[in-house]
């Protein structure tokens, strides 16, 4: 036999198993190797298969009825989208969500999507983890759709709603007050400028009143992000810019004059750090 | 006599071509077909059944947008799935910093806590029937290698570890690791030709 040392790699390279800087360099010999490359190829059927050996778990009954629920939300892909590679040998903690530029197709309108993203603030909450958190929001949007309809002024907000729910690096943090008081969930995308609250249990705010969302930086006064109101029951959602070269370290709400105050005048509550 | 035929193989892809058109019977199909090596795969990584509830609905939800994607030349519609459901399983432990209890864990084949059960909602009873065939030989063939081989491979395969993780939580020198693992992916590929032709 011939030697050709790099065909030793092959193996861990199919399992993801060979450290950083030996994968790279394989991975490099591999474009100009048709030999490691169909090694490789084999191997990784050998290691695919061995899913099969893990001890058979029967899951569980709502998760057939949970995905399809998912799917009936977003289209698959068309075909010249570049998709999740499927040698893809290594683990990475990249999200493949829809980013703005996907292909969710889907209306939410106001009402259903502030209900369901409570929901998925409370299941996120139960869930613990920013990334469930987000899972969690991502999954019961999609789960809506089905019983929803267009509505205009949905269109105008939903796709800076949905891009912020499922964008890769969102951070999720719920706010809950002690017994039936208000509760609240923010998803922040620093990224991309925006931030969700969801609000839930909040009463209306009374005749010429309004609720005011501020961002604070540390050291900072109050940067307003917006105004927003409940409506009957309780709930609300707001889809918020923030403006450019604000961090965020704190955000809060606060009952304000309609219209909104340039500074905080009552106690701020739902407050959140970051 | 192969236990995965050809046949098999061109129905899985035709299901993940559906998929990729947008037909949700379809992705019902694919989950009823492979929901169970998927919810399993994801039991064995994270170690605790609602964590592998989340891993499977969100491979799943991959698995349908990225159909497009699914080469059938490039490899089974199993290894393509079970990929998708290793990627994420590992992305979640490692998220959630649990190595040291899936090292604990990683035995699964010996491991006795889960009852061997097969769902029985898979449309075509011969298919389910290969299935559950192609199991037992997987874990036959596992099971048949040298204790310390298995060991190695589990810990890449369900703990995510590189070569240079299981010297070190094996207490082994890395090429004592390198050779293991080669020679059990030599033998495992050996055992599993037959799968793997078919799927050819």
């Amino acid at each position: 036999m011939s030697e050709h040392v790099w065909l030793e790699q092959a193996a861990p390279y199919a399992l993801g198993a060979l450290d950083e800087a030996d994968r790279a360099a394989f991975d490099a010999h591999l474009s100009t190797c048709d030999r490691c490359a169909r090694e490789v190829s084999e191997l990784r059927q050998v290691a695919g298969l061995l899913a099969l050996a893990s001890p058979a778990v029967v899951q569980p009954p709502g998760l057939r009825d949970r995905i399809m629920a998912d799917a009936r939300a977003v289209r698959p892909m068309a075909s010249h989208v570049s998709a999740p590679s499927q040698s893809e040998a290594r683990s990475t903690s990249a999200r493949s969500a829809p980013g703005p530029g996907g292909r969710v197709r889907f209306v939410v309108p106001w009402l259903a999507a502030a209900a369901a993203v409570v929901f998925a603030a409370v299941l996120g909450q139960r869930l613990g983890g920013e990334r469930n958190a987000r899972l969690a929001a991502e999954r019961t949007l999609a789960g809506v759709r089905a019983s929803l309809d267009s509505t205009g002024s949905a269109l105008a907000t939903r796709d800076s709603l949905i891009a912020t729910l499922v964008a890769p690096d969102v951070q999720a943090v719920s706010v809950t007050g002690t017994g039936p008081s208000p509760s609240a969930r923010y998803f922040l995308d620093r990224r991309r400028g925006r931030i969700v609250l969801a609000a839930s249990s909040l009463p209306p705010a009374a005749p010429g009143r309004t609720y005011q969302v501020w961002g604070i930086e540390t050291g900072k006064p109050p940067v307003s992000l917006g105004t927003f109101d409940t409506d009957a029951s309780g709930r609300a959602i707001a889809s918020l810019r923030i403006p450019a070269g604000l961090t965020i370290a704190v955000t809060a709400v606060t009952d304000e004059p309609s219209g909104g105050s340039p500074q905080p005048t009552t106690t701020p509550f739902l407050a959140a750090t970051w | 006599m192969p236990i995965h035929t050809a046949g098999v193989h061109a129905l899985d892809s035709a299901l993940v071509t559906r998929a990729a058109g947008g037909d949700e019977r379809a992705l019902g199909e694919l989950y009823d077909r492979f929901g169970g090596m998927a919810f399993s795969l994801a039991c064995a990584i994270v170690g605790d059944h609602a964590d592998a509830e989340e891993v499977v609905a969100d491979a799943f939800a991959q698995i349908w947008r990225s159909a497009a994607g699914f080469d059938p030349g490039r490899g089974s519609v199993t290894a393509w799935i079970a990929t998708i459901v290793r990627t994420r399983a590992l992305d979640l432990v490692r998220a959630r910093k649990r190595r040291a209890r899936v090292l604990a864990d990683a035995a699964v084949v010996t491991d006795e806590g889960e009852t061997l059960v097969i769902p029985s909602t898979l449309e075509s009873p011969d298919r389910g029937a290969e299935l559950t065939e192609t199991r037992a030989l997987l874990q036959r063939s596992l099971a048949e290698l040298p204790a310390p081989q298995r060991r190695v491979i589990e810990l890449a395969y369900f703990g995510g570890l590189s070569q240079s993780e299981i010297a070190e939580q094996l207490s082994e020198p890395l090429g004592t690791v390198k050779t293991r693992m080669r020679s059990a992916m030599e033998k495992l590929r050996h055992a599993l030709r037959p799968l793997m032709e078919a799927g050819a």
